[in-house]
C-alpha cells in the first residue's frame, strides 16, 4: 500500500519555479533516495511534504488521506534537519524526550524509550549534555533518534551525512542503514533521503530517484 | 490596549483641550512659561556636553582594554541608569555642601552621574565588538594611537554616541525628579513647570499647552531619528575581553577614578541616612520601619512604613501586568513590525505628561478611575511596557526558525511550541525585563506625583515631600527611604536581571 503519494506538486518562489509538477510514490517501509544537483528543489520538496511550505498546486496523500490542510504537527511526518535544530535549552535526553512528553506519554515509558534510542546510537553517556557540548556527529545522531521517538509515518532526512568528516560519515552511514531497516520492519515507516552523493544514496536506499526526472519533462 | 488607553488617550485628550484653550498667546505670556522652555534647552545641552566629556575616557578604556574587575567596573558604571531619580537627587543632596545644593551645578552633577551610564551602555558594546586586527591593520598603514581613535574607532562608534547623546538630551531636558529635589525654587524645566501649573497654581490650560508642545517636539525628534537610523549589518560580534589589549596603569587609574566617583554619592547617601543633624542615629530607619513617628504638626503627618508597603505592592503589580503584556506585544511586533512603533513610541512621552494626561482624562463620569487602587500600578506598567518589548523582541527574533519547524515535525502545535521552546529560550530576557520593570515602578516619580493622593503616596513621592521640609528628622527619613530604594533597585537589576541561562 502507498504510504505517501504526491501528484503534480508545484512551487514557485518569485519568478523561479523550484518544483514543477512533481509526482512521487512511497510504499510502506520503503526507503527512497532523492538525488539531484544542489538548488534543484530537494529540500523544498521535503518541506512541502512536512507541511512547512505550502505548494502552489498539487495534492499530498498520506496513508490514503488528503494531507494538504493538515498542519505539520498533526501530519505524523518526522524530519531530520540539515543543521540538526536541537533545542539549546534542553539536554540530550530531553531533546529525545520532546515528542513523547508533549503527547503525554507516561514517565517510565519515556525514560525507557529515551535510553533505548540513545543506546541505538551509542550516546547514552551523553544524556545530560547540552547540544552546545556535542560534536557534529553526535548532534546528528541525537537529531536522528529525536525524530524516531514517536515513530513517524514518513521520515524525511535532509542531507543526513553532509558536513561530517570522512570517518564519522562511514560509521554513521552503516548505523543509519540499520536503524532505517528496523523502522521499516517495525512501523512500516517510509523514508525519503535527500542527498547529493550517489554512493550514499545507493547504500542507504532501496531505490534512487533523480528529482528532475519526477517533474514535467521540459524543466 | 493598555498602552493605548493609558498613554495615547491622555495625549489626545491633552491635544484637543489645548486646542480648546483658544487664546494661546495668553498662555505664552504667563510668567515662567517661556522661561521653562529656555531652561529645559539650556539644561539639556549643558548636561549632554558634560556627560559626554565625563564618559569619554572611561568608555574608551573599558571598551578597548581588558583588566581584572572589568565586568565589575562595567556593572558599577552602568548601574546609575536604573536608579530612581529621587534617589540620585537625594544622594547629591547628601554629598554636596549646602552652598552648592539648589544650584544648577548640583543638577548638572546629578545628571552627569545618571547619564554617564547611558553613554557607556550604548558605546562600550560597539567599541568592544571592533576586532583588534582591524586596528592592527590601521597601525601597519601608519596610524598612531591617536589616529587609530580619530580615524577608525570614532567613526565606528559615532552612530551609537549620537543616539546616546540624543537620549541624554531628552532625559535631561525633561528632567523632573532631580530638578525638584536639587534645583532651586526658580529652576523649572518644562516638566517641573507643568507640574507647578497643574498642581500648585491650578493653571490647567497653561500646563496643557506646555505638555502638548513638549510631546509634539519630542515625538517629532524621535520620528526623525528613527527614520535616519539605519541598522548596521548583522549583529555585532561579541568579542570576549581576551581579544582586547591589557590595560596599562594610566587606564586603570581612569577606571578607578570613575568607579569611585560613581560610588561616592551612594556612600554619602547611606551615611546621611544614619545621621540626624550632627549626630549618628538610626531614627531615619526607625521612621521607615514604622517604629518611630516622624513627629511635627499633625497636618504634615506621613506614614513612611505604609508608603514602603504600597511601593512594593505597586511594583509587584506593575511587573505582573507589564511582563506578560510586554511578551505578547513583543510577539505581535515580531510577527508584524508595524506594531513596533505603537509599542515603543510611548517610551518617548515623558512620564509627567502621562500622569498629567490621565489626571485630565479620567476625572469625570464613568472615566473616574483616579480612585482605583490599580491605576498607579497600571500606569507604571504602561511606562515599563516599551522596555519589556525592547528586551524581549530581539531575543525572540534571534530564535532560529528551524527550531519552531523542528518542534512542529515532532508534533508540537503553536501553543506547545511557545510553552516548550520559545518561553524557555526567552526566560533570561523576560527575567531581565521583569526586574527592570520592578525597578522602574519603584522609582517612578513623574506620573505618580500627579496621581498619588494623600493616602496613596509611594516612597519616591514621600522622599520628594520630605526633602522639601525643614528639619533634620524629615531629612534623615528621606535619606533612609532613598537608601532603601537604592538597595532594592540595585539588587533587583544586578541579581535578578543579570542571571545567566543555566
Amino acid at each position: 500500500m502507498s504510504r505517501l503519494v504526491l501528484r503534480g506538486i508545484s512551487k514557485t518562489f518569485g519568478r523561479r519555479t523550484v518544483l514543477d509538477a512533481i509526482d512521487l510514490d512511497l510504499a510502506d517501509g520503503e526507503c527512497v533516495a532523492l538525488v539531484g544537483p544542489s538548488g534543484c528543489g530537494k529540500s523544498t520538496l521535503l518541506r512541502v511534504i512536512a507541511g512547512l511550505e505550502r505548494p502552489d498546486s498539487g495534492s499530498i496523500e498520506i496513508d490514503g488521506t488528503d494531507a494538504a490542510d493538515v498542519p505539520t504537527h498533526r501530519r505524523g511526518v518526522g524530519m531530520v534537519f540539515q543543521n540538526d535544530q536541537l533545542f539549546p535549552h534542553l539536554d540530550v535526553a530531553d531533546n529525545v524526550d520532546f515528542a513523547m512528553r508533549i503527547r503525554g506519554v507516561d514517565a517510565t515509558t519515556r525514560a525507557r524509550r529515551v535510553g533505548e534510542l540513545l543506546d541505538l546510537v551509542g550516546l547514552r553517556h551523553l544524556s545530560g549534555s547540552r547540544p552546545s557540548e556535542l560534536s557534529g556527529g553526535e548532534a546528528r545522531r541525537v537529531s536522528l533518534v529525536r525524530s524516531l521517538a514517536v515513530p513517524p509515518r514518513v521520515l524525511l532526512l535532509d542531507e543526513p551525512l553532509t558536513g561530517l568528516d570522512r570517518t564519522l560519515r562511514d560509521g554513521l552511514m552503516s548505523d543509519l542503514r540499520t536503524i532505517l531497516d528496523g523502522m521499516a520492519r517495525e512501523n512500516g515507516t517510509a523514508v525519503l533521503v535527500v542527498t547529493h552523493d550517489p554512493d550514499e544514496a545507493s547504500f542507504l536506499a532501496d531505490r534512487t530517484l533523480r528529482l528532475p526526472d519526477l517533474g514535467r519533462a521540459e524543466s | 490596549m493598555l498602552v493605548l488607553l493609558l498613554v495615547v488617550t491622555p495625549v489626545i485628550v491633552l491635544a484637543t483641550s489645548a486646542a480648546r484653550t483658544g487664546d494661546l498667546t495668553a498662555v505664552w505670556s504667563r510668567p515662567g512659561v517661556t522661561d521653562s522652555i529656555r531652561f529645559s534647552l539650556l539644561l539639556g545641552v549643558s548636561s549632554t556636553l558634560l556627560t559626554v566629556l565625563v564618559a569619554a575616557l572611561p568608555a574608551a578604556v573599558i571598551g578597548r582594554r581588558r583588566f581584572r574587575g572589568r565586568s565589575l567596573a562595567l556593572a558599577v558604571l552602568t548601574a546609575p541608569f536604573v536608579l530612581p531619580t529621587v534617589v540620585v537627587g537625594s544622594a547629591f543632596l547628601a554629598l554636596l555642601p549646602d552652598s552648592i545644593d539648589r544650584t544648577i551645578w548640583a543638577v548638572l552633577a546629578a545628571h552627569a552621574f545618571f547619564n554617564v551610564s547611558v553613554v557607556i551602555r550604548q558605546v562600550v558594546p560597539i567599541l568592544e565588538s571592533v576586532d583588534e586586527r582591524l586596528l592592527d591593520a590601521a597601525r601597519t598603514l601608519g596610524a598612531g594611537p591617536l589616529r587609530v581613535w580619530t580615524n577608525v574607532l570614532l567613526p565606528i562608534v559615532r552612530p551609537a554616541l549620537a543616539s546616546a547623546s540624543a537620549l541624554v538630551f531628552l532625559l535631561s531636558a525633561t528632567s523632573f525628579g532631580v530638578v525638584r529635589i536639587l534645583g532651586g525654587p526658580s529652576m523649572a524645566t518644562i516638566d517641573v513647570e507643568i507640574h507647578r501649573r497643574a498642581v500648585l497654581l491650578g493653571d490647567v490650560s497653561g500646563a496643557t499647552v506646555l505638555a502638548v508642545t513638549q510631546t509634539m517636539v519630542v515625538l517629532a525628534a524621535v520620528a526623525l531619528s528613527a527614520r535616519r537610523h539605519r541598522p548596521v549589518g548583522g549583529p555585532a560580534r561579541m568579542s570576549t575581553s581576551a581579544d582586547l589589549r591589557r590595560a596599562g596603569p594610566r587606564a586603570g587609574l581612569i577606571v578607578g577614578v570613575a568607579v569611585v566617583l560613581v560610588a561616592t554619592p551612594v556612600v554619602a547617601l547611606a551615611l546621611s541616612s544614619l545621621r540626624v543633624g550632627d549626630h549618628w542615629s538610626l531614627a531615619g530607619w526607625r521612621m521607615l520601619a514604622g517604629t518611630e513617628a516622624l513627629g511635627g504638626p499633625s497636618a504634615l503627618r506621613v506614614d513612611l512604613a505604609d508608603a514602603l508597603t504600597r511601593s512594593m505592592t505597586t511594583a509587584i503589580l506593575a511587573v505582573v501586568i507589564a511582563t506578560p503584556l510586554g511578551v505578547g506585544a513583543a510577539a505581535a511586533a515580531h510577527r508584524d513590525p508595524r506594531w513596533r512603533v505603537l509599542f515603543v513610541a510611548p517610551a518617548a512621552v515623558s512620564a509627567i505628561i502621562v500622569g498629567f494626561g490621565i489626571l485630565v482624562t479620567f476625572d469625570q463620569g464613568f472615566l473616574d478611575w483616579r480612585g482605583s487602587a490599580l491605576l498607579v500600578p497600571a500606569v507604571h506598567a504602561s511606562v515599563a511596557l516599551p522596555f519589556v518589548v525592547r528586551a524581549v523582541e530581539p531575543v525572540l527574533a534571534a530564535i532560529p526558525r528551524g527550531l519552531d519547524e523542528a518542534a512542529a515535525t515532532l508534533g508540537a502545535g503553536p501553543l506547545v511550541t511557545w510553552r516548550r521552546v520559545r518561553l524557555p529560550l526567552l526566560r533570561p530576557a523576560i527575567a531581565t525585563a521583569a526586574a527592570f520593570s520592578g525597578a522602574l515602578s519603584l522609582g517612578e516619580f513623574g506620573a505618580t506625583a500627579f496621581l498619588a493622593r494623600t493616602d496613596s503616596r509611594t516612597l519616591p513621592v514621600l522622599v520628594d515631600l520630605l526633602v522639601g521640609r525643614s528639619g533634620d528628622r524629615p531629612f534623615a527619613a528621606a535619606m533612609a527611604a532613598s537608601t532603601l530604594l537604592f538597595a532594592i533597585t540595585i539588587t533587583l537589576v544586578l541579581v535578578v536581571g543579570r542571571r545567566r541561562p543555566a
